[in-house]
């Protein structure tokens, strides 16, 4: 599977955050196996998903809030590990590919304003279709905002995976067992951070009964 | 906003009533209430086209049409779940004031404002914070567990039931009941009705957060011996870092960063 039909799968799964649906799809612990599948190796996408998933837990996508994208985060990372898991160091791949999801993550999050703004132009158009009691331009309006969201997820995924195949491509050569030894604490590490949060999450839930944003 | 110039004060006008069927259509629609979300009136543009097969049964003329849309693209926000109790009381409203039964919409508007921050607190409370949590830990706990590929796409399964069926209950019923209620709304809303379904999913959230520790305990004791104090190390690590940054970026990023030096002292 191409990168570009990936980030196609990708964009489209992403519409389930907070556009449409939101069925748990875009969770990571659906969302990477189904990404695994669409690339063959569907163990390493429950894998990886388990693991993101306790990660991004604890993010609450409340009201106007911006929050960490770790749907979009995590559907990257698994993308590019199975992708580069044929090189055979499974650490190093998962190390750089947990980085670029936390770069994903944040990046996904200014792209989720970017497009409230774009829709904060929309609104001004269906406010004018409104006044002419147009319905149709009305329902254009909410099309092409499900659409400018879909072709944002897309392209920014289809941008990471090429940088990914980019930067793995130009450090190959400084791969080598003993870096990958090296690295095997960061896969255990990022178990512990989902811990960390999970743990906090029920913790404020059930001690403080706060609500966590 | 007042009625029409075609409604005479205290003229009934021939009753036009709500189908099952237009409700239903509201509820499929529902599912998009979020796509144009801005930053100016929210969901606003969503909930109005939510509203659609509503606007066609009751308002056969444009300038009614136009009333009611820029009635309903007006800033409004809710949980995109638990908005569905806002449909159905606007779609009650909006009934009886085509019927002529309601002189003007203010109340409408009135209502609308005051379940914002019911329907926002309540959804955040039972899907944010307990449901989905619940759900998806469930769900990885099941994963992590499970060693074929059959067994893991069996707990997807389940883990999806587990948090789409109080959810589309929730979400159809809501309309149905807001369009019973009307103004008597808060009667669904009473003390305790989602306790025992929040109660519910939080004790089980608990247990299965303690099993998954129990349960990685004794896998990794075996297996991966080595991970079990990266585990608790990194989980203490990040829970301090979080507590002094409060930054989830750069908790992850030190945290890493940590257990990559830790990986080149040690190993």
């Amino acid at each position: 599977m191409s990168y570009l039909t990936t980030s196609l799968l990708i964009g489209f799964l992403s519409l389930d955050t907070t556009i449409a649906f939101q069925v748990l799809l875009s969770q990571p612990l659906f969302a990477c196996p189904l990404i695994g599948w669409a690339l063959g190796n569907p163990q390493l996408g429950f894998e990886i998903g388990v693991i993101l998933q306790l990660l991004w837990i604890s993010i609450i996508p409340v009201g106007a809030i911006s929050f960490p994208e770790g749907n979009i985060a995590s559907m990257i990372v698994a993308a590019i590990v199975i992708y580069f898991d044929h090189l055979g160091y499974p650490n190093i791949i998962f190390t750089l590919a947990i980085l670029m999801g936390i770069l994903a993550s944040y990046v996904g999050d200014r792209l989720t304003v970017l497009d409230r703004k774009f829709n904060g132009y929309l609104l001004e158009v269906a406010l004018s279709a409104a006044e002419a009691a147009n319905l149709r331009k009305i329902v254009l309006v909410d099309f092409l905002s499900i659409a400018f969201y879909f072709f944002l997820m897309f392209g920014f995924t289809f941008v990471m995976l090429n940088v990914a195949d980019f930067c793995i491509q130009a450090l190959m050569p400084v791969f080598n067992d003993m870096l990958d030894q090296k690295l095997q604490f960061v896969k255990p590490a990022v178990f512990g951070i989902g811990f960390a949060f999970t743990g906090k999450l029920f913790y404020q839930i059930l001690v403080k009964k706060s609500t966590h944003r | 906003m007042a009625r029409p110039d075609s409604v005479k004060e205290g003229e009934t006008l021939a009753p036009r009533k709500i189908r099952k069927w237009d409700l239903f259509r509201v509820f499929l629609r529902s599912f998009f209430v979020q796509s144009v979300w801005n930053y100016r009136s929210l969901i606003s543009i969503g909930f109005g086209i939510c509203l659609f097969p509503i606007l066609k049964r009751l308002y056969p003329d444009t300038r009614s049409r136009k009333e009611f849309l820029l009635r309903h693209l007006k800033f409004f926000n809710a949980h995109p779940y638990m908005v569905s109790y806002a449909l159905g009381v606007s779609i009650r409203l909006e009934e009886e004031y085509a019927s002529g039964n309601l002189q003007n919409t203010d109340r409408l508007d009135r209502m609308k404002d005051l379940l914002i921050s019911i329907l926002g607190s309540l959804g955040d409370q039972i899907f944010w914070l307990t449901l989905r949590p619940v759900s998806l830990l469930v769900g990885a706990f099941g994963v992590f567990v499970a060693s074929t590929v059959e067994q893991r796409v069996a707990v997807l399964i389940l883990t999806f039931l587990l948090y789409n069926i109080p959810h589309l209950y929730l979400r159809y019923v809501g309309i149905l009941e807001g369009y019973r209620y009307g103004m008597e709304i808060y009667r669904c809303f009473r003390e305790g009705r989602f306790e025992k379904l929040k109660k519910g999913y939080l004790y089980l959230g608990v247990a299965i957060f303690f099993l998954f520790l129990g349960v990685l305990l004794v896998k990794f004791k075996v297996e991966q011996f080595a991970w079990i104090p990266v585990i608790g190390g990194a989980a203490i690590y990040a829970s301090i870092f979080y507590k002094f940054s409060k930054n989830f970026y750069f908790t992850c990023l030190f945290t890493i960063l940590f257990f990559v030096i830790v990986g080149f002292i040690f190993l």
